[in-house]
């Protein structure tokens, strides 16, 4: 399958936030569009110089909603007044970001690399800050903002500023950590992996808080064993603790996880399923399965049936606890994104209305975030719009249905998250 | 070579049967509280086993026939009743499972921290080289480190563990023979 040139295929929303203040900021490419209601304000249209040369790969917004910043692969740093998208200050790292996360009081926003450095710049001036950190190392903040994944598998929570204490290691992914998500007003994290499990963490304590769930099935990965004489062998390392009850190098990949604002709810995305995967979230017993947002084929109000296929690349929940998601696909007239809402309290996530002013801001974002894709010959159709620090670059192509090997070229990278100790 | 992704999946009663039942939980058993990283043929192993017979010792080693040798010299020890209940190897990476991502496998703020992490407030760093920029690469690091002190030469020199450090290793031994220089540095992990 593949789009023509006019046929309706757009780029894709890579990534997205929804502010406290009901902004909603979508990364198209390199661009950024901010839609308040149904006024939007893009970087696709403005005259004046664009900061960023290449995709945007991640964005994260203060707490109030009133500045967000944006990292691009282009090793570029921006940070915007909201919601009228006004840039405040421009900056830059020395190696490709992958991740961006800002304090919990606003005033300062840590960027990491791929290798797991970190650097700490002021806000609103993405002033960097020099006066931590090693001096011999562009003063990089030895840690890290209270957690950061690496690839080997675990979660290290470091206090920040002070980041070479390790408060903690979090332990229990069997693949490398995908995606981080705090947890509002509680100091929990909850993580998705590689192995295609999902757990909620205690900070600082690092300690598990219920069973790790597989995203899919909802059930228990069983755990192996690890004999002495394993210790002995020459085999090159294999990590053992719980395994996925489906085979291990599956796509079973969990790409995003987000926490609604009441703390009660957690939805995680899979890569190759078109679903969202919802779990009921509690403070002392961790995860329980609570059904799903079924996307493929789902037909929305405004009678759009969505593609058996629809790969949903982001979530989040905005403040009043709706779940919003971006869509990718090859079917022509897809939306970039969608929403949806319980309509009773404990009623099933139906998309919302098509008379609701959420529709409208949909359709405003569609408009103004509508980038014809661009594709070349060949192209594998899925590493367009990914997320950019899920993507390693390659130059084969894979078929679209050959689906471990498109996992395989997402290499894990560094992710980080900030979150305060404190519960308030 | 599986290893756990946690401390307590690991075979503590098969590693340490002395000291380690099969029903203790990990909660309530004794936990290794020195390590040699980098244990070469064992030397210091055997050495600090008779000074702390109740602490559990472990050594780490790459080297795939090394450590094998090291983990055979301790059950031949064992069988011969000359002790050596409290020790192990193990043939792992240190480097990767304290810091992965480092493309520096040397002495930096980072791998320091992940040292920080694994010693008790309190706990000692014990380093020995006959290399002088070795050792002044260490001591600049370790003392830029905000979590670890250097404790005088003179205040350690009667250190049990300093002295097999010094003395017991194969290096330490050769390094003597050829009338060599050794340098030390000993650090406490301090409180943050």
């Amino acid at each position: 399958m593949s789009c023509e040139e006019g046929d309706g295929c757009f780029e894709p929303v890579s990534l997205f936030c929804v502010t406290k203040a009901s902004v909603v900021v979508t990364a198209v490419g390199k661009h950024l569009v901010a839609t308040f209601g149904e006024t939007t304000t893009g970087t696709t249209t403005t005259a004046e110089s664009h900061p960023h040369g290449k995709r945007v790969v991640a964005m994260a917004a203060t707490g109030e909603g009133d500045v967000l910043v944006s990292v691009a692969a282009d090793k570029s740093i921006a940070a915007w007044k909201l919601p009228a998208l006004e840039l405040l200050a421009t900056s830059a790292v020395d190696r490709k970001a992958s991740g961006v996360a800002i304090s919990p009081d606003g005033s300062e926003v840590v960027v990491c690399d791929k290798v797991g450095d970190v650097f700490a710049f002021s806000l609103p001036g993405l002033v960097r800050r020099t006066d931590m950190g090693e001096a011999d190392r562009g003063h990089r903040i030895v840690g890290h903002v209270s957690m950061v994944t690496d690839v080997a598998f675990k979660v290290r929570l470091s206090e920040y500023p002070k980041s070479y204490n390790i408060a903690e290691y979090c332990l229990g992914h069997t693949q490398f950590v995908a995606c981080l998500a705090t947890v509002p007003g509680a100091p929990l994290l909850i993580s998705g992996g590689g192995d295609g499990n999902v757990a909620v963490w205690r900070v600082p304590t690092g300690e598990q808080v219920g069973p790790m769930l597989h995203a899919i099935s909802g059930t228990k990965p069983t755990p192996l064993a690890v004999h002495n004489h394993d210790m002995a062998s020459g085999e090159p390392f294999v990590p053992v603790g719980h395994c996925t009850h489906t085979d291990p190098e599956s796509d079973s990949m969990v790409t995003c996880v987000a926490v609604a604002p009441d703390a009660a709810l957690v939805a995680a995305i899979v890569s190759g399923h078109p679903t969202v995967y919802l779990f009921a979230m509690d403070s002392a017993a961790g995860l329980a399965p609570a059904g799903s947002v079924e996307l493929g084929g789902a037909t929305l109000p405004d009678g759009t049936v969505l593609a058996a296929d629809v790969q949903p690349l982001s979530v989040t929940f905005d403040a009043a606890g709706r779940l919003w998601t971006s869509l990718y696909t090859d079917a022509p007239g897809t939306p970039l994104m969608a929403c949806f809402e319980r309509p009773e309290p404990n009623a099933p996530m139906a998309h919302v209305a098509a008379d609701s002013p959420i529709a409208a801001t949909l359709a405003a974002i569609a408009v103004a975030a509508s980038i014809p894709r661009d594709f070349q010959a060949g192209q594998d159709p899925l590493s367009v719009g990914i997320p950019l620090n899920q993507l390693r670059k390659r130059k084969k192509v894979h078929s679209p249905t050959d689906r471990t090997k498109r996992v395989a070229a997402r290499a894990p990278s560094t992710v980080l998250a900030a979150a305060s100790t404190s519960t308030n | 070579m599986k290893y756990p992704v946690k401390p307590d999946l690991y075979p503590w009663h098969e590693v340490y049967p002395a000291f380690v039942k099969p029903e203790m939980s990990y909660a309530e058993m004794p936990k290794v509280e020195i390590a040699d990283i980098g244990c070469g043929f064992g030397g210091l192993l055997m050495a600090l086993s008779p000074l702390f017979p109740d602490t559990l010792i472990m050594g780490m080693e790459i080297r795939l026939k090394v450590s094998a040798y090291v983990h055979e010299r301790i059950v031949a020890a064992r069988a011969n009743g000359n002790g050596c209940q409290n020790l192990a190897v193990t043939r792992t990476n240190s480097m990767k499972h304290l810091a992965k991502n480092h493309r520096r496998r040397i002495i930096s703020q980072a791998l320091l921290a992940e040292y920080a992490y694994t010693l008790r407030v309190g706990g000692m760093l014990y380093t020995v080289t006959d290399v002088l920029d070795l050792h002044q690469w260490m001591v600049e690091h370790l003392d830029a480190h905000p979590l670890f002190e250097r404790i005088p030469d003179a205040d350690v020199a009667d250190d049990p563990c300093l002295v097999a450090a010094m003395t017991k290793t194969e290096e330490g031994i050769k390094v003597a023979r050829n009338s060599g220089d050794k340098y030390p540095a000993v650090y406490r992990r301090i409180d943050a």
